[in-house]
């Protein structure tokens, strides 16, 4: 009876579980860029994140200055907000829209700019 | 005494139900005497912060019964192998490289249970489920467009870039990122596998896996794709 009681418990709390729904706080664009971007961009940016070795194009470095600033601000939100494909890029980048929101986003173009150290045409 | 023979199934019935909360029961008291719970969390807290998920030692469990199979969950917990080639959350276990971010080995499940504990508490863990998942969507071996679950897998949905598969050969390709699928088949729900590529967020709202929006038929594409992985015998890892 004690084994059932204890099991009753713990599937009752399990059922509790059933309504899972993000309820989330914006985060910094570092701390976004350090979960979601730096797998294939790096942790410090630079293009050498841990999924590179595979990929048949490699990440771009953020970090590159004179690359970085040849692209639009409008052109790196769109990239992010709806993917590589969204820009004539590759598929490797997927969009992220439906997890940061258009102000994370907005932040996270700037904080590029600040790896990049310089400013889109 | 007569014993009808409706008598006897609901006796018998009762005494499977029984057998199997009892089980159960015993499942969870090995997990409480190996203090599983140390490392993984099966009552629910998931990480609704990037800081709270750097805490995270191991995948939460309090869904296992939506999300593996019985039979997985009873030879990994006797021998464990690694499911995440960079961790429960990478970014614990990765650093800056020149040419390529370095991996430090994460810690492998310390799990060894005997067959007699593995069967109890794999038991135990299938009847932790997500109510709200729907299931009955995925019926293995039904037939799908092959080719164009391929196609966006490696080309449109790039999977690959995050996940280790078997490329043919014997040869485990793919990133690092995220967990192996070259084994998802047989270790995974199909049911789990349609709703977590869906809304992986669901489960946890702070992964790094990206969401997409795409039509139920894709999903299950996938899904029969993925399904179909299975261990192969001969593996040639690629590690950076």
């Amino acid at each position: 009876m004690k084994k059932i009681i204890i099991l009753s418990v713990a599937l009752t709390s399990v059922m509790a579980l059933g309504g899972l729904s993000p309820d989330l706080s914006a985060e910094t664009a570092k701390a976004n860029y350090s979960l979601y971007c730096a797998q294939c961009h790096g942790v410090r940016g630079n293009g050498a994140g841990i999924n590179k070795a595979d990929m048949p194009v490699a990440p771009r470095n953020h970090t590159d200055t004179a690359g970085m600033a040849r692209l639009k601000d409008s052109d790196i939100y769109n990239a992010i907000s709806q993917g590589g494909a969204a820009v004539g890029k590759s598929t490797l980048m997927p969009p992220w829209s439906a997890i940061m929101t258009d102000t994370e986003i907005k932040e996270m173009v700037a904080y590029l700019r600040e790896l990049c150290h310089c400013k889109g045409e | 005494m007569k014993i009808t023979k409706m008598g006897l199934v609901i006796v018998v019935t009762l005494y499977l139900i029984a057998a199997n909360i009892s089980e159960a029961a015993d499942g969870k008291t090995v997990i409480e005497q190996n203090r599983c719970v140390s490392c993984h969390d099966m009552s629910g807290n998931v990480a609704r912060t990037i800081s709270d998920l750097l805490n995270k030692k191991a995948p939460d469990l309090f869904y296992a019964g939506s999300k593996f199979q019985e039979k997985f969950l009873f030879e990994f917990l006797q021998r464990p192998y690694p499911i995440r080639p960079t961790g429960t959350v990478y970014l614990n276990y990765v650093s800056a490289g020149e040419g390529i971010d370095k991996i430090q080995d994460p810690p492998l499940c310390a799990s060894k249970l005997s067959r007699e504990e593995a069967q109890v508490v794999s038991h135990y863990l299938m009847t932790l489920t997500d109510l709200n998942m729907p299931t009955g969507l995925y019926k293995r071996g039904t037939e799908f467009a092959r080719a164009n679950a391929k196609m966006i897998f490696f080309k449109s949905g790039a999977c690959n870039a995050c996940h280790q598969v078997d490329v043919g050969g014997g040869s485990i390709k793919g990133g690092m990122s995220g967990p192996i699928l070259y084994d998802a088949g047989s270790r995974l729900n199909g049911d789990w596998v349609f709703n977590y590529l869906k809304d992986p967020q669901h489960w946890t709202p702070k992964t790094w896996m990206p969401k997409r929006e795409l039509p139920d038929n894709t999903w299950f594409l996938l899904t029969n794709y993925i399904m179909t992985m299975e261990k192969p015998k001969e593996m040639k890892m690629t590690k950076n």
